[in-house]
């Protein structure tokens, strides 16, 4: 025990609460009137693909692992996703299934800065026909329209019924 | 980019070497934390998984939040723990900062210290994602914020065929799949920080693992004393569908967060890739040129007698004892030129002078004492200095301090004990080895070394004959001039009160070195 050892305590002491204090610092990581619009929900793919059976030649020529009886061109129907808020359009999007081959569901998962207060939405959520082209049948198209209230420090929920066939907001 | 590194170390061997001198000044060179801190790593490691263990017990996947409450509020002492856990994480992170920075600062990351200075930073970055999921296990608002942005980066890798982030949006619940995967990884991660540990200090011999028992004891009475008086609490359950408002945030652990939230994953991915490659490159890039990297120690077969004490003393475990080829029965040692760091301690292990770097072992060590005498001629009331040129309060820089001639050396633990003899023998009132604080040797061990054979008679001592009252040693770090100046008037005065010094005639230490003529002729 030395002169210096109460002030070496203490400064040990005074480390240990700095590094103590830099694990629990009180910070605000937004805003004070910040809100957001989030979008999300997820739809299995239509597909626009036409089959057709494979001809005998075409199959002999194909190695035996190959020889799937059918043979499809054409793929998934892409999507449109606008959003506009109190009439300005914030986003203009295209949404294609996911997957290397383009073949697994659909996502949509955005998120927007958002003013507090009433707030009118317009989401659609449209395949694309491509060309005028007929639209399979049972490709669903979403759409949300009216007014919402954005409080601060919260999130609006644009994303799909229980159901699954609409919209809704949470 | 060379330049950049310079100024880097310079700066931080600066700094570092201020605050070493503060320590000192408060705790002395033994209980110094800053010399300890990769000890101090370690002795918080094993508070965590002491306290960690104790929180499982309690801890519920099917209940994050909730089960984390009853911690703090109704489980034995549950507070404490958790808050000594959360310390412990902390004083964890800073003191492996503050250990990797002496590391860079001294130069100690390049040729074979790579592997260590490599398996370092991945220790780094598993104790940051330790942290992190540590901080996720909690599911407050913290919890969500750090989630969030994790499985954004995931997202942005074609690995997951649904984005992970669907999974905190608000519509569904949070699965208690994603607790358990997030538990199971924070138990993994320390499994993997004792393997990396291993491979840190893996080419180390005797790596000092935990700090002096006094550091050990008052460092978990600290943590302890922090965690009963300011305990932490329980902040709101993360709520999917809210923006985090004013949280108590880890910057320790997320310090990263308010930079990378702006960012795109994309972005996010390389610029981190690109910190831990550089960081993971350090080695190459503080390498010096081949022309004036010190070349690895070489043992002269001819000098050496198969003793063994280069073998125990090389810090580095780069000398093996194997047949001698040179006709003559028995061991001879042979140092392995890719786990040498040219620390040069086994040159003053060696009391033959058979092993050392070249230009640096005991014989190369003399030639240089005579050529100091020649030029220096030191009188009966002269101290010689011979001064570590790392530390030693930047004695070695000068010719003189304080009108003392200055020797400088690599490492005092290089330091023959023959020079020593040699110094007392030519006529010098005294010697006065200044070397830095044992604990902060940039060669780990040889300033111990140098004590034990002044002192305790370690292979090679310093011989009876030399009267100890002309030899000294003192412990100065790099900002401590003042440190040696005390020592040097105090020995002074001392020297003063002895008979006084004579110088020898003829001194010749080689002499009993040599080899004897028999086994030289046998040589050849
Ligand atoms: C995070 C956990 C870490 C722990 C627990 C740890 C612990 C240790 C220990 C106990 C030693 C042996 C010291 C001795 O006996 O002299 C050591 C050496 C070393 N550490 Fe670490 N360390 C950690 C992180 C780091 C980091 C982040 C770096 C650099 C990026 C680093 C670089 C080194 C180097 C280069 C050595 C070798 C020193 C030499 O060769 O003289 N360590 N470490
Ligand atoms: S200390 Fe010298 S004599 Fe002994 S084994 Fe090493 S090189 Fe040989
Ligand atoms: S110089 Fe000698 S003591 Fe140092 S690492 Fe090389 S062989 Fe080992």
């Amino acid at each position: 025990m030395t002169a210096r050892t109460p002030v070496g305590v203490a400064v040990a002491l005074g480390l240990v609460a700095g590094t103590a204090f830099l694990s629990r610092v009180p910070l605000s990581l937004r805003g004070p009137d910040e809100s957001s619009l989030r979008l999300s929900w997820r739809l299995d793919p239509v597909s626009v693909a036409s089959c057709r059976p494979r001809t005998e030649e075409e199959l002999a020529r194909l190695p035996t692992h190959m020889r799937t009886p059918t043979v499809c061109s054409g793929g998934t129907l892409p999507y449109s996703l606008t959003v506009a808020v109190d009439g300005r359009e914030l986003i203009r999007d295209t949404v294609v299934a996911s997957g290397a081959r383009a073949d697994r569901p659909m996502y949509v998962f955005r998120e927007l800065g958002l003013d507090p207060g009433p707030r009118a939405l317009d989401v659609a959520y449209l395949p694309l026909s491509g060309g005028g082209a007929q639209l399979p049948p049972g490709a669903p198209s979403l759409e949300w329209r009216g007014t919402v209230t954005a409080i601060s420090g919260r999130v609006v929920l644009v994303t799909l019924d229980t159901a699954g066939r609409s919209l809704e907001v949470r | 980019m060379h330049r950049t590194i310079t100024l880097l170390r310079g700066g931080s061997r600066r700094t570092l070497a201020r605050l070493d001198g503060w320590m000192n000044a408060l705790y002395g060179w033994r209980l110094n934390p800053l010399y300890h801190s990769g000890a101090l790593v370690v002795t918080s490691f094993v508070v965590l998984l002491v306290s960690g263990l104790y929180l499982l017990v309690f801890y519920r996947i099917g209940s994050p939040h909730t089960s984390v409450a009853g911690i703090t509020a109704q489980v034995w002492a549950g507070r404490w723990i958790r808050t000594l856990h959360r310390y412990a994480s902390a004083v964890a992170l800073v003191a492996a900062l503050v250990h990797a920075v002496r590391m860079f600062a001294q130069g100690r990351a390049w040729g074979p210290r790579a592997l260590a200075w490599v398996s370092g930073v991945a220790l780094f970055c598993v104790f940051l994602l330790c942290g992190w999921t540590g901080y996720v296990m909690v599911w407050d608002e913290q919890a969500h914020l750090l989630a969030a942005e994790g499985a954004r980066w995931l997202d942005a890798l074609p690995i997951f065929s649904e984005p992970i982030s669907r999974a905190f949006v608000g519509e569904r619940p949070m699965p208690p799949a994603f607790f358990f995967l997030n538990l199971f990884a924070h138990i993994a991660l320390p499994v993997g920080v004792a393997l990396l540990l291993w491979i840190h200090v893996s080419r180390l011999a005797r790596a000092s693992l935990l700090p002096p028992r006094a550091l050990l004891r008052g460092a978990v009475a600290l943590l302890l004393v922090a965690s009963v008086a300011w305990p932490i609490g329980v902040a709101p359950e993360a709520d999917l569908l809210a923006l985090p408002g004013r949280v108590p945030f880890d910057v320790l652990y997320g310090f990263w967060l308010p930079f990378t939230r702006p960012l795109g994953a994309g972005w996010v991915w390389l610029l981190g890739l690109l910190v831990v490659g550089i960081l993971a490159a350090v080695p190459l890039l503080t390498r010096p040129t081949r022309r004036r990297r010190p070349p690895a120690s070489v043992v002269n077969e001819r000098f050496c007698t198969g003793c063994e004490q280069c073998y125990h003393d090389c810090p580095y475990e780069a000398i093996a004892m194997v047949r001698r080829s040179d006709g003559r029965d028995g061991w001879v040692a042979r140092v392995d030129p890719g786990l040498c760091v040219s620390c040069g301690i086994c040159a003053g292990s060696c009391a033959p002078m058979g092993v050392g770097p070249p230009g640096r072992t005991g014989r190369d060590q003399l030639e240089r004492v005579r050529a100091f005498l020649d030029h220096v001629r030191p009188g009966a009331d002269d101290i010689v200095l011979v001064a570590c040129d790392r530390g030693s309060g930047g004695a070695a820089r000068e010719e003189r301090f304080l009108d003392a001639p200055v020797l400088p050396v690599s490492c005092s633990g290089s330091v023959h004990t023959s020079v020593i003899e040699y110094l007392v023998r030519a006529g010098a009132g005294g010697v006065l080895l200044v070397a830095c604080p044992p604990r902060d040797c940039w060669n780990r061990e040889g300033v111990g070394y140098l004590e034990a054979r002044v002192h305790q008679g370690r292979e090679a001592e310093l011989k009876e004959r030399v009267d100890r009252a002309r030899v000294r040693i003192v412990y100065a770090a790099e900002a401590e001039p003042l440190r040696v100046a005390a020592a040097l008037n105090g020995f002074r005065a001392e020297v003063k009160r002895l008979a006084r010094a004579t110088a020898e005639e003829r001194i010749d230490v080689e002499a009993e070195c040599e080899v004897p003529e028999a086994s030289a002729a046998e040589v050849g």
